[in-house]
């Protein structure tokens, strides 16, 4: 269990991340992030996928190399660091629990305080990295390869997730399509790539119904695999033929379904601002589509730099940051978690 | 001092020891699958026990394995950042060999023991250890009963481990002399341990990797393809 204790004023914080594929490290120091170091693992590329066990090894290996190489770049050492955020959870668990026990032991030896850092709550305190005077409340749209949320943020220490996915996540919507399409892993960017080149309009794909706030994207995940089937049968060359139009065609529907809820939340709730977070929000159309729909509500629209989007550790260490400064620390029997189990994030305590 | 950790079977435990071996301090904890929660806690008693005792680490030791996979996960990466913190080296032993060893000692009527851990259903991690230290040998992953040299006399070996009711029943042995039921403990690695410092034989630390004993076999899914 968390404990609340003093807050940690002005700390050198040590930002650790292991929750998938990618093993990082950052250092951040008054407001500012000195050092982010991400360490992507190539075995899964093979696989066309993460396999967790991989994962897990190659996790080892990795962690005091990167921890290395970001204390070098911020000109520390492991002496000056105050206290050490890490990801908690959700991801897989056996990639966490190297992150996360590394980092009990780092705070053991170094004999400083370390806080569970729930990954989600770090992709979208990633926004404040660049602009920490966001207007809030703000309504973030948080996507990646493992999830999609719409969540209130109230303050730094403060979100609620009010709109999630039932099913896929938007990153595994383009993931899952690119390896249809025999694209590479992964595939989201390569979408993206050929998207630009097609029309938007050549192909129709569905949208689901769910709760107004909420997402589903098996649907179109389905439909996409059975639309080619039909195609392909009619013409073998179909997907070569028409790639660039079948991915704009796709991405235009992942990008329409995300907007639509983005809307409903925004007319219910009357955000200060709106952000966008998670490693999706590399693509380029749902970059347009969020600064219009800002523009179209007259609220500014914040996207983090890319390094800051996908699985990095500098968001680890943000949210750490606003824990500590809360007063919240972890103690020595926590223990990584592999979802999300409650409907709120790690907050501070009333 | 060096701090010791096993997290290979069931239940971690903890301990430290002087250069000579001698134990100063140990802790088991019988509570199943708790290395998640409970080892950075009983780490740090034992850190504050060396503490207090005025005593100072020089080396944090550590069951390489074979064993379980998320056991020897946790207890790698806790010992990593220990010793990175304390800029102390890693020492990794082969914990199923210390078994063996421990075993010995207290049988040494006996010409050798199998060392045998619980792995999935009809299958074990087995280490032959021989009274005769000249031979070495590498454990194994083996399905039971058709992996095991049946046809040897076992007349003067015993068999120990966290599974020995299970490896009597596959192999169908009556009349063993020598059998235990032992959960693999810290006390069976000290002696490898302090062995290993004397010589200076220790793990790299950053690409330190527990020995998994068994290739990790991925398949490439085919659940959701157009064909
Ligand atoms: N330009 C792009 N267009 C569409 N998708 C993209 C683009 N760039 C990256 N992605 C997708 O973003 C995802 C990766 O994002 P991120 O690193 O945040 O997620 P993750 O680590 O898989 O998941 P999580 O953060 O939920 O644990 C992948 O699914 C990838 O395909």
């Amino acid at each position: 269990m968390p404990t609340n204790t003093q807050p940690i004023p002005h700390s050198i914080i040590l930002g650790i991340e292991s929750s998938c594929d990618d093993t990082a490290a950052a250092v951040f120091e008054n407001g500012k992030i000195l050092a982010n170091i991400t360490a992507t693992q190539k075995v899964h590329e093979q696989y066309g996928g993460v396999v967790p066990e991989l994962a897990s090894r190659a996790h080892q290996s990795n962690i005091i190399p990167v921890v290395s190489e970001a204390l070098n770049k911020a000109g520390k050492t492991i002496q000056d660091i105050d206290a050490i955020a890490v990801t908690q959870g959700p991801g897989l668990l056996g990639s966490l629990q190297v992150g996360f026990q590394f980092a009990k032991g780092l705070a053991l030896g170094a004999n400083i305080p370390f806080v569970g850092v729930n990954h989600l709550q770090a992709h979208i305190s990633a926004l404040f990295i660049e602009t920490p005077n966001l207007q809030l409340p703000m309504i973030a749209l948080l996507v990646s390869g493992g999830h999609t949320q719409l969540v209130w943020v109230e303050s730094v220490d403060s979100m609620e997730i009010i709109g999630t996915t039932i099913d896929d996540a938007a990153g595994e919507a383009f993931d899952k399509a690119a390896k249809l399409l025999g694209l590479g892993y992964p595939g989201g960017p390569l979408i993206d790539k050929y998207a630009a080149q097609g029309n938007a309009k050549a192909y129709d794909f569905p949208d689901s119904q769910t709760a107004p706030l909420d997402f589903s994207f098996s649907g179109i995940k389905t439909s996409l695999l059975y639309f080619l089937r039909k195609e392909i049968d009619k013409n073998p060359n179909f997907v070569a033929d028409e790639i660039a139009n079948i991915c704009a065609s796709y991405q235009h529907q992942v990008v329409n379904i995300l907007m639509k809820r983005l809307k409903k939340a925004i007319e219910k709730h009357k955000p200060g601002s709106i952000g966008l977070a998670g490693g999706v929000s590399a693509n380029s159309e749902l970059r347009k589509a969020f600064i219009l729909m800002g523009e179209k509500f007259k609220l500014n629209s914040h996207i983090p730099s890319f390094e800051f989007c996908t699985d990095n550790a500098a968001m680890i260490a943000m949210a750490g940051h606003f824990l500590l400064n809360a007063g919240i620390q972890s103690t020595m029997d926590a223990a990584p978690f592999s979802k999300n189990n409650s409907h709120n994030f790690q907050t501070r305590t009333p | 001092m060096i701090l010791v950790l096993e997290t290979s079977g069931s239940f971690p435990s903890v301990g430290v020891i002087d250069l000579h071996g001698n134990e100063l301090y140990y802790f088991q904890l019988l509570e199943k699958q708790s290395h998640a929660e409970q080892l950075a806690t009983m780490v740090d008693e034992a850190k504050k026990f060396v503490e207090s005792s005025g005593g100072v680490l020089l080396a944090v030791a550590v069951n390489e394995g074979p064993g379980s996979y998320t056991g020897l996960r946790i207890g790698s990466s806790l010992a990593k950042g220990l010793c990175f913190a304390l800029g102390i080296p890693l020492i990794s032993v082969p914990g199923m060999l210390g078994t063996g060893q421990w075993f010995m000692q207290k049988n040494d009527d006996l010409l050798g023991v199998w060392v045998m851990l619980d792995a999935r259903r009809d299958e074990v991690y087995g280490l032959f250890v021989s009274n005769d230290t000249s031979i070495e040998t590498q454990p194994k992953a083996m399905i039971l009963p058709q992996d095991f040299p049946l046809g040897d006399d076992l007349s003067k070996v015993g068999f120990v481990g966290d599974c020995s009711e299970k490896v009597i029943r596959l192999l169908q042995l009556s009349d063993v002399e020598s059998v235990e039921q032992a959960f693999i403990s810290v006390k069976h690695l000290y002696s490898l341990v302090k062995e290993a410092f004397a010589a200076n034989i220790f793990s790299d630390l950053a690409y330190f990797e527990p020995f998994y004993l068994k290739e990790f076999q991925a398949g490439v899914s085919k659940k959701f393809s157009i064909s």
